[in-house]
């Protein structure tokens, strides 16, 4: 595969609404006990309207949404942003770019940047992250990117 | 660390559990297949039985107020996978004042051979309702 250009897009992707299920689901399996996400008194305790989705579970997809841009690329490196509360009516519209690319002597790696909106267009959530390439073998085993290790 | 003003809170031993990926990958939307590497999140997973988990609750108590992740960071020397063993470090300091106070936990894993597998950073904020 080429490697990708600045300003390449990710297909557009949509999260959520995420219910109380799925943020229950979440707050078992990650160990998030904080009573923010599930309990609604202490949501407005906290001065929130009511339960919020953890930022985690929202980085999360976000992340996977940009593993599977590439099959040929791994995260190595991420840093999100929760701008404010999401809250469990919200559905999310997940959009990225790439910002930065380039080749070094074996491979390449880039820079995205994606971000997650209401359908009002109020940000909720920015992960910039960065993908570096494996070869297609490599990927299709699961490669945990040892090799390519750039910064 | 290279913080060092941050204060080391403790250590644990932590092997990577197929179903334990397997519950939290399918939780997150990859499906119900335990992928290794593992999801580049699932480490913070670990945090809930580590020392950090007692560490934030005592921060929430004398700071007054709920935590709020307000950001998040992984950064790999290589993805974890299936079956390994670690060792975790936690790490914590307090940054500003007032309604610029954070938390800051860093997590360091290490891999049996003590070479560092990754770093992941989680910011909070602690907040009441108003009048509180």
């Amino acid at each position: 595969m080429m490697p990708p250009a600045k300003g390449e897009r990710l297909p557009e992707a949509i999260l959520g609404p995420f219910g109380a299920a799925d943020v229950g689901r979440y707050a078992d399996v990650s160990g998030d006990t904080n009573p923010i996400h599930v309990d609604a008194a202490a949501a407005r305790t906290a001065g929130l309207a009511g339960p919020v989705v953890q930022g985690m579970l929202v980085m999360a997809h976000m992340v996977r949404i940009a593993e599977a841009w590439r099959s040929d690329a791994v995260i190595m490196t991420a840093r999100a942003l929760f701008v404010r509360p999401i809250g469990m009516d919200e559905r999310l519209i997940v959009e990225g770019r790439v910002v930065q690319s380039g080749e070094v002597p074996t491979a390449w790696q880039c820079t995205l940047r994606i971000t997650a909106r209401n359908e009002a267009g109020a940000v909720a959530a920015i992960v910039e992250a960065q993908a570096a390439a494996v070869g297609p073998d490599a990927a299709a085993e699961g490669h945990d990117g040892a090799i390519p290790r750039y910064r | 660390m290279t913080d060092s003003l941050a204060r080391e809170i403790g250590r644990f031993s932590a092997r990577v559990d197929r179903a334990d990926v397997a519950r939290f990958s399918a939780a997150v939307g990859y499906g119900p297949e335990p992928r290794s590497p593992v999801p580049p999140t699932y480490p913070l997973r670990l945090l809930a039985n580590s020392p950090a988990a007692d560490h934030l609750r005592d921060l929430a108590t004398t700071e007054g107020g709920a935590p709020v992740h307000v950001s998040q960071s992984f950064d790999y020397a290589r993805r974890l996978r299936i079956d390994e063993e670690f060792e975790g470090r936690v790490f914590s300091r307090l940054d500003g004042e007032g309604a610029r106070r954070q938390a800051i936990l860093v997590l360091e894993l290490l891999d049996t051979d003590g070479r560092t597998v990754g770093r992941f950073e989680s910011r909070f904020v602690f907040v009441r309702a108003p009048g509180k």
